[in-house]
């Protein structure tokens, strides 16, 4: 099939409503939330790799005049400088813990960003697409436009969509051909003088249901088979020969 | 002359289905609809001729986008498509001021309905 008939297959989402409302490609949507909690990352990071390293030059600039000060000097002086002047111990620690806890944090909120907006929706959806594959209908995958998961969601959601409306037609039309069978039933037992006409009309209206199904069934592509006529012929056997 | 017709329906399927129709008879698809939410949405950009309207929809149902849709302007062309034979949908379809109920497997009857409201208008 051409990618152009592709777009407009029956799974394909409404190209107009995307574009009419704003929403963007699911291909740049699904890359969306990596990106974004890769610059998180990249800049929380950097702040964290900022603070050790002035924390480093602090030290060996403090190392050295200590060094040059000989030993006499006494042992208060330890690394570091604030303002130019020397830092006691229990400043460096204090700089060791803001520069733990910064770290804390960032990976803190990397973690939260990863399960809050890819592990749990991703979860979520998968539970829908397993219930679905169950034939589980009623269920609904999370709509959340903002996102990137719930594009997914929504994707699954057509999905069921499109075989809910499949399955009711098929169900509404093989009920409509069977009570016309039922009626045909009865008009060949009554034997009166409209039953030709009855029994004609109700195979027009059997007729009519057929041509619907077999539309239906067109409509789709399938995998490594497709319909040759009224048979359904293999694509790979079809290319050997 | 031909009808601008936006199609909403959550399966995409059964849209094209009723998009190539529409199409056939001359009408012009102005934009297609996922839900009740986007049909209301887009109601508003596009102002189209008439929304044909499926009613079981998983975001925003359709009976539900129509009143919304009919609250904004009265004087819009709801038809709604479904294969619900429910009648209780059926009169609230026309309490609302709907212009039509039909099965949306019916295409003679839409399109019969669609060339009557066209020639109307």
């Amino acid at each position: 099939m051409a990618p152009e008939e592709r777009k407009t297959g029956p799974f394909s989402s409404g190209n107009d409503v995307t574009s009419l409302l704003g929403k963007r490609p699911s291909t740049r949507n699904s890359q969306g939330v990596l990106k974004r909690l890769l610059i998180i990352f990249c800049l929380l990071g950097a702040t964290a790799v900022g603070v050790n390293v002035k924390f480093l030059v602090d030290t060996r600039a403090e190392i050295s005049r200590h060094t040059e000060m000989g030993p006499g000097e006494t042992a208060e002086r330890f690394v570091g400088t604030r303002g130019g002047g020397p830092v006691t111990p229990s400043a460096a620690g204090t700089r060791l813990g803001v520069l733990l806890g910064i770290t804390v944090i960032c990976f803190g909120c990397v973690i939260f960003l990863f399960l809050s907006r890819v592990v749990i929706p991703f979860n979520l959806v998968t539970r829908t697409a397993r219930d679905l594959s169950r034939g589980n209908l009623s269920v609904s995958a999370l709509r959340n436009p903002h996102g990137d998961i719930g594009e997914l969601g929504e994707a699954l959601n057509d999905l069921a969509a499109n075989f809910q409306e499949v399955l009711l037609l098929l169900g509404t039309t093989v009920g409509s051909s069977f009570s016309a069978v039922e009626r045909i039933e009865e008009a060949l037992k009554s034997k009166s003088a409209g039953s030709d006409h009855e029994i004609r009309k109700q195979l027009e209206k059997i007729e009519k249901d057929l041509v619907l199904l077999r539309s239906l069934v067109h409509e789709f592509d399938f995998y490594q088979t497709r319909f040759d006529g009224e048979k359904v012929v293999s694509e790979n056997t079809e290319r050997e020969g | 002359m031909g009808m601008r017709v936006l199609v909403v329906d959550d399966s995409g399927f059964m849209r094209k289905r009723i998009i190539e129709e529409l199409r056939e008879q001359g009408h012009s698809i102005v934009g297609e609809a996922r839900s009740g939410s986007e049909a209301v949405e887009m109601y508003r950009i596009l102002k189209p001729d008439l929304v044909t309207m499926d009613i079981t929809m998983r975001d925003k149902d359709g009976i539900t986008a129509a009143k919304e849709i009919l609250g904004e302007d009265p004087e819009a062309n709801i038809l709604f498509l479904t294969i619900l034979q429910d009648d209780k949908y059926k009169v609230e379809a026309e309490k609302l001021g709907a212009k039509g109920f039909i099965n949306k497997t019916d295409h003679q009857s839409i399109a019969k309905f669609i060339q009557e409201m066209d020639r109307k208008s």
